[in-house]
């Protein structure tokens, strides 16, 4: 591998595992912990296995086919049948920037103590400019550099010194101990914060834009599973610190406030800040993915010019796009929704969405028209099919049975 | 093709049953008692914990103020509930108490 890949690798890493965390992932691993200790830490890499199969074929998927994951479902099954993936994925994109914008929100009531409601516009207005203003590249590896800070999750694990033998059991899949409802509710939002559809149609338009071909599956292969490998060792970070602050306790999180201290007993002084900014910057970046996401399905769906490295008059309704969601989130966020909720929904909400978008994208990439010899092995085929349906069938379950107040 | 069929819905109802069976196996309404014990527990330990970081100048007294008002707001949603002991909600009030001191 020559000196110019391997500082693209590098990159890819390093966004990667800079961008992997954010409100969801960090909401979910934390009620975890709380609630049940290292007992679904399984999950979480089971999830990011899952991950790393689907972002690999999306990268595949571009450049070889040179088509996004929107482009090629349009063309291989028809607009009609589009329609149906991505109105489900829009629906759960508008929801999770609710929740990314309301993550910036309060890292910014936590500092100053002014009301979420009152910085979601204010936050709203920041991300379009930044949006409006900046490249792809220039977006993403600004993000993933400054969410770097979340490794604090790992050190402060570390530091905390976790029972070995009781965290390596958290990796054995088992039942719910007690509050199976809410064990199954968090299991299916930590896979819907974990395989975001987002992140694959945001991977596979980047893939386009940066214009990748053959040569690059090898430096895509490396990014997606050392990139996602240590991203997923972020959320096991924030669970270990979650079961080992709060489970022993008793501390049920039932605000993000209650969690700003997680860092604190293991990091000192330089927990709280840690906390915030992770925060901060975490939401920041996944609201910008987010925005783009949506923006590239439109564009892709109904055939606009669409790309963040051109400028916004060559891609008018492209643009009008990340405005339009950008706004209609501010505003979910405006009307006092409670952000833990929303978040801890919306993933819950991606995990049953989760066979509408991954079944039409696995046959894609098993497909030699769109892939050649490229086409996907039995082993990434059967991992993904199993765990987003199991992931789909317990959301359903359990979504009532959280909405219910059950246990 | 019949046959095919056939089978196809088999499968599906086997699955619906499958999905309501267990819905109905874990539907249990927790009661407003018991979870009120639990929130009270949880948010007298998180005032602990935060007030116990602030002696230790890791948070600001800013934080912990929010963290007094959340918890005395909570709480005094939930024990207006009916069905609720009155050791619950003697318990559940001395931590509004701690909350309000803490968000003062």
């Amino acid at each position: 591998m020559k000196g110019k890949e391997l500082l693209n690798v590098a990159l890819g890493v390093i966004t990667s595992i800079g961008g992997f965390l954010e409100v969801g992932s960090m909401a979910t691993s934390a009620a975890a912990g709380a609630d049940f200790g290292f007992r679904l830490m399984w999950v979480i890499v089971f999830s990011t296995l899952c991950l790393i199969f689907l972002i690999e074929m999306s990268g595949r998927l571009a450049a070889v086919s040179k088509r996004t994951l929107v482009d090629a479902v349009r063309e291989r099954f028809g607009f009609v049948f589009t329609i149906i993936p991505r109105s489900l994925e829009l629906l759960v994109n508008l929801l999770v920037l609710a929740a990314e914008i309301g993550g910036v929100c309060l890292a910014l009531k936590i500092v100053t103590g002014i009301p979420v409601a009152a910085w979601a516009i204010p936050v709203g207005l920041l991300i379009w400019i930044v949006l409006w203003l900046g490249t792809l590249e220039w977006l993403e590896n600004t993000t993933a550099i400054l969410g770097l800070m979340t490794v604090a999750f790992v050190v402060a694990a570390w530091k905390l010194h976790p029972d070995p033998h009781e965290a390596l059991r958290g990796l054995i899949p088992h039942g719910a101990p007690h509050d199976a409802a809410r064990y199954w509710f968090i299991a299916v939002s930590i896979a819907g914060s974990t395989i975001s559809p987002y992140m694959f149609t945001f991977y596979s338009s980047g893939a386009v834009e940066e214009e990748w071909t053959e040569e690059s599956l090898g430096a895509n292969r490396m990014t997606a599973i050392i990139g996602m490998g240590f991203g997923c060792l972020m959320s096991i970070g924030v669970l270990i610190v979650s079961a080992m602050i709060f489970s022993p306790k008793g501390i049920h999180i039932d605000s993000y406030e209650q969690l700003a201290v997680v860092l604190s007993p293991a990091l000192g002084r330089w927990g709280f800040p840690l906390f915030v900014g992770s925060l901060g910057v975490c939401c920041f970046g996944a609201a910008i993915e987010l925005a783009l996401s949506t923006a590239y399905i439109l564009g892709q769906t109904f055939g606009w010019n669409w790309g963040e490295n051109s400028e916004p008059r060559n891609g008018a309704r492209f643009a009008a796009t990340y405005t339009a969601i950008v706004i209609l989130g501010a505003l979910l966020m405006c009307t006092g929704i409670d952000p833990l909720k929303l978040t801890m929904f919306s993933m819950a909400l991606t995990a049953v969405i989760l066979p509408a978008v991954v079944v039409p994208f696995l046959l894609l990439v098993n497909d030699e028209h769109f892939v050649g010899e490229h086409r996907s092995g039995w082993i990434g085929n059967t991992v993904v099919v199993v765990v987003v349906l199991v992931a789909s069938v317990i959301a359903i379950v359990a979504i009532p049975l959280e909405l219910a107040g059950g246990s | 093709m019949a046959e095919r069929r056939c089978r196809g819905r088999r499968a599906a109802s086997a699955l619906v049953c499958c999905v309501l069976s267990a819905v109905c196996c874990l539907r249990c309404k927790q009661d407003a008692d018991e979870q009120l014990q639990k929130s009270a527990r949880s948010w007298r330990s998180s005032l602990a914990l935060v007030q116990a970081e602030e002696k230790e100048h890791n948070v600001p007294a800013k934080y912990v103020k929010q963290v007094g008002e959340l918890a005395s707001k909570n709480l005094s949603k939930e024990l207006k509930q009916p069905d609720i002991k009155p050791e619950t909600r003697h318990d559940a009030e001395a931590v509004v108490v701690l909350a309000n001191e803490a968000s003062k």
